[in-house]
């Protein structure tokens, strides 16, 4: 067992290096803080213009969760379409490694990193934005930042098995991250989409826990914001295995038509 | 001046389709300017402001302008060094200068195309209305505003020809000029400093320009004097560009890296 998960936390680190391991320090930073702050400051202005408002609380919240896009997006999304540009993708294919492990670990890091994300929006938000923490319960919001995290890599999984047959992945990314943007409700209410549209936010991750951070960051803790951790956790739990489903049949696939590392 | 159209329009043609295969600039110049403008579309929807068509065409066809800006002209560079084409082009009979010109024309003009569907959306898709208040002043804004993207263009361009992290670089660079520039909120909202700054980013004067020619000018003598502002800095971008290609090509010359990544 301690074997098992000694791989499987190895794998894990090895693959988040693998990502960022080629750039230097300064442009690691450029990228991991200075591009997600700007972000935060200019969609939290637009809120703050357009609503005609200075209490930005929801909206910096919202967009601070957003951070968290590029984690699961251009970072667990992309994963098996590194693999077959590094060409190990054969190779992991091939193992006999636990496939389950395997896929999710490629997450494991970046869920982590998405709240170490999430974290530095809200500090941004409490320096630039006098974001209002004290009524807050600190614990309960931080377990509902970690669930949507594990939501959010767990979409990254699903596209990221797409990978497999799809040989650019940035169209797909792109598009996946804006209608994160749109539909989650970071930057208006859910409320204010046509109905038929309402429904696709709540198939998607992190709509339920930006709702329910927006609660405990007013300090009204109720069932509901349980039931919206719940959910966000299911929501999470389905898209990962759907994921995994997908590199099965994908996988078999490829086998057959011996496309595996063709790009 | 014949053999150089020729330069200038074989290149922004090769490049133009070269750029418009790839994944990214697909969604920057075909999905992202109907995805932008259907978030402030949706932003917008609760409190129905005048001019809210005006708002969507101009904020989000130059945050798609930028874009495709930031994901070609800035990377083109790097993606010739990356191809192996880059010394070839570099060192060819024709002037590297040129040949980088048709490839920011082309970017362009594919950037263009997205303003365009993005008015077509904010029009068809959303119902609202769009007005030229003051047609001959906004043709003056719009081609000193492409003016004025061609020059930044060259200019960053160039500076990424020294840097071999420049896809990486690109990525962070969009956000900072939607800020700076004031593409989708005035920069009356930002601290005084960071608007000396602004003054001094082209974009910033072709957003005000071309936002005040579309809800109508208020007072004549600024508008002139923001079009007289933003004409020298575009000549201040060509002027800069000039000099620094030259300490450029000396500096690749000595060092002999230009390929290298």
């Amino acid at each position: 067992m301690t074997g098992i998960m000694g791989r499987f936390f190895r794998q894990s680190l090895l693959s988040y290096k693998a990502l960022y391991g080629y750039l230097d320090t300064k442009v690691y930073l450029l990228v991991k803080v200075v591009n997600p702050i700007m972000q935060l400051i200019f969609f939290t202005l637009l809120c703050k213009y357009i609503y005609h408002t200075d209490d930005v609380t929801p909206w910096l919240i919202g967009n601070s969760f957003l951070l968290s896009v590029y984690n699961s997006l251009f970072g667990v999304g992309i994963v098996m379409n590194n693999e077959r540009h590094f060409g190990t993708l054969k190779l992991v294919i091939a193992s006999p490694a636990n496939k389950f492990l395997v896929f999710v670990g490629r997450a494991f890091f970046h869920i982590l990193d998405g709240l170490s994300s999430v974290i530095l929006g809200l500090l941004i938000g409490v320096l630039l934005f006098h974001l209002n923490v004290t009524n807050m319960n600190i614990l309960l919001f931080f377990i509902t930042v970690l669930i949507s995290m594990f939501a959010a890599m767990g979409m990254g999984l699903f596209i990221g098995s797409l990978g497999l047959v799809v040989s650019d992945m940035n169209l797909l990314l792109n598009l996946s991250m804006y209608v994160l943007f749109i539909f989650c409700g970071a930057n208006f209410p859910v409320e204010r989409l046509p109905f038929f549209l309402q429904n696709i936010s709540y198939l998607l991750p992190v709509t339920r826990g930006i709702e329910a951070c927006r609660l405990i960051a007013e300090g009204r803790i109720t069932p509901h914001i349980y039931h919206l951790i719940g959910m966000e956790f299911v929501t999470g739990a389905v898209y990962m295995c759907i994921g995994f489903l997908f590199l099965i049949i994908l996988e078999k696939l490829a086998k057959k038509s011996a496309t595996l590392d063709v790009y | 001046m014949l053999p150089i159209i020729n330069v200038i329009f074989s290149s922004l043609n090769v490049h133009a389709r070269q750029n418009f295969a790839r994944a990214t600039f697909q969604f920057v110049i075909l999905f992202q300017p109907i995805l932008l403008s259907f978030l402030l579309y949706m932003m917008l929807r609760g409190s129905n402001p005048v001019h809210a068509g005006e708002y969507i065409v101009v904020s989000s066809g130059l945050m798609n302008l930028w874009s495709s800006i930031i994901f070609s002209s800035a990377g083109d560079i790097d993606r010739e060094r990356y191809m192996g084409t880059l010394e070839c082009i570099y060192v060819s009979p024709s002037d590297f200068r040129l040949i980088f010109l048709g490839h920011v024309l082309g970017n362009l003009l594919l950037g263009l195309f997205s303003m365009v569907l993005s008015s077509i959306c904010v029009v068809f898709l959303f119902g609202l209305q769009v007005h030229i208040e003051n047609p001959a002043e906004f043709l003056c804004a719009f081609t000193l505003s492409i003016l004025s993207f061609t020059a930044i263009s060259l200019l960053i361009g160039l500076i990424f020809t020294l840097s071999r992290s420049a896809r990486i670089l690109m990525n962070c660079l969009e956000y900072p000029i939607y800020i700076l520039c004031g593409l989708v909120f005035p920069i009356s909202v930002l601290p005084k400093a960071l608007q000396f700054i602004a003054y001094v980013l082209s974009p910033t004067w072709a957003a005000q320009l071309l936002r005040e020619s579309m809800a109508g000018i208020q007072n004549i003598r600024i508008f002139y004097f923001d079009l007289i502002a933003l004409s020298i800095l575009i000549l201040v971008y060509f002027l800069l560009t000039i000099v620094l290609f030259k300490k450029i090509d000396r500096r690749v010359r000595i060092d002999g890296t230009l390929g290298v990544h």
